[in-house]
């Protein structure tokens, strides 16, 4: 196995330096055969990596302890589904599944535009080789998958106990990579676009939906990421600004702004330059965040082996910015838009801010992130930046955000007069103040809690109003299909109304939250938040894989429904000391969250810690209906174009030709 | 709700008429987005000078005098066995980095996790009566927990 993955990879790598050499240089003569065959060299690049996986996966699953990998993140006792999840337990067997996913989505272009070539395909499908031929580099050289033990051991190490915990495991890295490697596509065409000097704006017409898949992937990855951190660490909370968090929520933030201010481009032809940096920022992000959690920088609960690809890394990471960055400097006078701003009422002018709070967001999630790193560079004492940093920090951009969310859908785009904005806006606002007022007077929570709840009020009234608005008033003008050529407007609002529910969740979850420790001996009744809490004792399950203490408790709701919660502690055989299951009674508003800290006298007594959550339900509903969003915003409308005749107006997104200016180059057309 | 929503469609075009005014939408936007950046830029390093946590290990707490009485710190090392003893509602014991040991006093919840002789990280400040007083302590999730060398990377 480990000579056939080896050699899988080896073949991998060469094939994919022939596609990035054939399509660069196929693009730069003008040779379609050459780079019809770079696009053919996508396809088998993908099975060389899906053969070189499987053989991971045999190895894994036949107990093949001569390799290292298997070795060190497997065992006998370990059940069938973890060891396939072994595959990308660990750094090593990671960037395989890494070199798959990106093979995929190279493998994806390059089916994409079988038929249509855009005149910068080339070159997007060069730097996507060029890509996957330094991951490829990764697993050859600084990295050894299939290093080989000098003598097998009888049993593996297992996997390390965190990560067989929970199921989630199974789902959330995969949608992660999913939405991390994803950046690649629009960095790809970006850079084409660069490197060609096209001005055409082409290139963010052809990625606008990449982006908005990938964004959907890394949305539904940063939710079950949070899920998983609530559900299985024990601690109560969701987001605990840990560095990796961090990492995969810059991307997020940077693609957010960038499906904003691609509308700009698309229907004003504005901001062209400032889009390409933000594709290019967004895959730089994607390579710092690797950088940093797996080139053992950062020791956090994430960064799993420790690895030579840390220098690999930072070599790519500074030519990624270096030439990205440099080529947007060195084509910025020609691909400057000469478009300006008509009106500071605007819904140009909002998206900039939308913009600009969006990456003030991800400039203090970088520092928080980095200034530990920097300053131990740079000599300095080893500290850590702690969560009030992030959370005092980003609080008052949550809330400008929400207030230009909640207001500036209502903008209408080049301009409006102040006295028509504000009668569009007296209702939200009027709303949110009642709600303000009603917060203040009930008197919970400080001033952010009361502004926060506002500004969700004015988000929600002012986003339903306008639906409910414009789906009566499509259906009264009863033109067939109008209200399916409004669909990607609504998607929109179906994200803004996700994200007002997630707000509202982190809110609640962050102004209401109550928690307290108790010791109970078994039978002892405690009240805790309403709550009537019993422990039943201690009971022991034995595993083949871990011992099981179950420490269960019997929970009296406030309105006398009774509960069984059982947090239980797991004992791993790897592992010097247990591990925490939390158990949580959940509910439409409230959840009782329990976790047990300590056993005493054999378990006849338990210290638990209770904690009473609000709103963190809301979280995974807000996270599900940004993506249903984005899966509405990205779902295709070819078919009913090409029966509706190909004319022109009817190509346009949004069905109000009258908000589109007869200017600028991204107007014609309803490209993919 | 029609007529509302034909009249919103039309009220882009008062904006066409040019209203004297003295800064461009472009030059009131760049303010405005100056205005609200530093505002944002300020409460960031407020927050960032604000929140930082030292990271130490007994060595230069004792030796290095690297902290003052009641300044927040970071501490790593291992719980010595043997040492750990219930105080009231406290957590008291040893902590090494193999070269030096200081008392610690922990008023915070102790973890399951918690076992003496292994790695902890602690969060707290030095009293007055020389030890370490703790509200929070942290145990390394995986077993190769190894304490930090001063000028080694970040641990925790």
């Amino acid at each position: 196995m480990a000579q056939l993955g080896q050699a899988g990879l080896l073949v991998a790598l060469a094939l994919a330096g022939y596609g990035a050499v054939a399509a660069f240089v196929g693009g730069r003569t003008g040779r379609p055969s050459l780079v019809e065959s770079a696009r053919r060299a996508g396809f088998a690049v993908l099975v060389a990596v899906a053969f070189v996986n499987a053989a991971m996966l045999v190895a894994l699953l036949r107990n093949d302890f001569a390799l290292r990998y298997v070795a060190e993140n497997s065992s006998r006792e370990t059940p069938t589904f973890f060891k396939v999840l072994s595959l990308w337990a660990a750094d090593d067997g990671s960037l395989l599944l890494w070199n798959l996913v990106l093979a995929g989505y190279l493998t994806a272009v390059a089916w994409r535009f079988r038929h249509d070539r855009p005149t910068i395909f080339p070159y997007a499908l060069g730097v996507m080789f060029t890509v996957q031929a330094f991951y490829l580099v990764l697993v050859n050289g600084p990295a050894r998958p299939f290093a080989l033990l000098a003598v097998a051991p009888p049993d593996g190490r297992g996997p390390s106990p965190l990560l067989q915990n929970h199921p989630l495991m199974a789902v959330h890295p995969p949608f992660l990579y999913l939405g991390f490697i994803g950046f690649t596509v629009p960095f790809a065409f970006g850079m084409a676009a660069l490197l060609a000097g096209s001005r055409s704006g082409e290139w963010a017409s052809l990625v606008r939906r990449w982006t908005l898949a990938v964004w959907c992937f890394l949305t539904v990855g940063l939710t079950l990421g949070a899920l998983w951190s609530y559900s299985v660490l024990g601690w109560g909370g969701y987001w605990a600004w840990d560095p990796v968090e961090n990492v995969a929520l810059l991307p997020w933030l940077v693609a957010t702004a960038f499906l904003h201010s691609v509308m700009l481009q698309r229907r004003r032809g504005m901001a062209s330059l400032w889009n390409l940096t933000l594709v290019i920022g967004a895959f730089a992000l994607t390579t710092f965040g690797t950088f940093l959690t797996r080139g053992s920088v950062l020791v956090s609960i994430h960064s799993f082996a420790q690895s030579a690809v840390g220098p690999t890394y930072l070599g790519f990471l500074t030519l990624v910015l270096v030439v990205g960055f440099g080529l947007v400097a060195w084509r910025s006078t020609t691909l400057r838009s000469p478009v300006r701003l008509d009106s500071v009422l605007s819904r140009e002018a909002a998206i900039i801010g939308n913009n600009v709070l969006l990456l003030s967001a991800v400039g203090i999630v970088l520092v928080g992130t980095a200034f530990p790193l920097v300053v131990a560079a740079l000599g300095g004492p080893q500290l850590t930046v702690g969560r009030p940093f992030f959370t005092g920090s980003l609080a008052p951009v949550l809330l400008l955000l929400l207030l230009l969310v909640g207001t500036a859908p209502l903008l209408a785009w080049r301009g409006t007069t102040p006295a028509r904005a504000l009668a569009r806006l007296r209702l939200p606002l009027l709303s949110g103040a009642l709600v303000m007022v009603l917060v203040a007077v009930a008197g919970s929570g400080g001033l952010r809690v009361v502004l926060g709840c506002g500004l969700v009020a004015v988000l929600l009234v002012g986003h339903v109003r306008h639906v409910a608005a414009s789906l009566l008033a499509t259906r009264r003008t009863g033109r067939r299909g109008a209200v399916r050529r409004r669909a990607r407007g609504m998607a929109g609002y179906l994200v803004h109304l996700g994200l007002a529910v997630l707000a509202a969740g982190i809110i609640a979850s962050s102004g209401f939250a109550r928690q307290a420790e108790v010791t109970l001996a078994t039978g002892q009744v405690r009240t805790f938040a309403g709550y009537q809490v019993r422990y039943d004792g201690m009971r022991t399950e034995r595993q083949p894989q871990r011992t099981v203490l179950h420490t269960p408790l019997d929970v009296t709701t406030p309105s006398g429904a009774h509960e069984r919660l059982d947090p239980r502690l797991n004992l791993y055989p790897a592992a010097s000391e247990p591990i925490g299951s939390p158990a949580i009674d959940r509910g439409p508003v409230w959840d009782l969250y329990a976790t047990t800290i300590a056993l005493q006298d054999d378990g006849r007594s338990a210290t638990v810690r209770l904690y009473h959550n609000p709103g963190v339900n809301w979280l995974w509903l807000g996270g599900l209906l940004m993506v249903a969003g984005g899966g509405l915003a990205w779902w295709p409308r070819r078919r009913r174009l090409r029966s509706a005749s190909g004319s022109s107006l009817e190509v346009s997104p949004d069905a109000c030709p009258e908000a589109f200016p007869a200017r600028g180059p991204a107007l014609v057309g309803e490209p993919r | 709700m029609s007529q509302d929503l034909l009249a919103v469609r039309l009220d882009r075009a008062p904006a066409a008429t040019p209203r004297p005014r003295r800064w461009s939408p472009r030059r009131r936007l760049v303010a405005g987005a100056a205005v609200v950046l530093l505002a944002l830029g300020w409460i960031a390093a407020r927050g960032l000078t604000g929140s930082f946590v030292y990271y130490l290990t007994p060595t230069e707490v004792t030796v290095g005098h690297k902290t003052q009485v009641d300044q927040r710190v970071r501490l790593g090392g291992y719980v010595v066995r043997g040492s750990v003893r219930h105080v009231d509602d406290a957590l008291a014991f040893t902590l090494t980095d193999r070269t030096t040991a200081m008392q610690v006093v922990d008023t915070g919840s102790v973890p399951e996790m918690f076992r003496p002789g292994q790695g902890v990280v602690l969060e707290g400040a030095l009293g007055r009566d020389g030890r370490f007083h703790a509200d929070t302590l942290l145990v390394k999730h995986d077993g190769t927990y190894r304490a930090p060398q001063p000028g080694s990377g970040a641990g925790g």
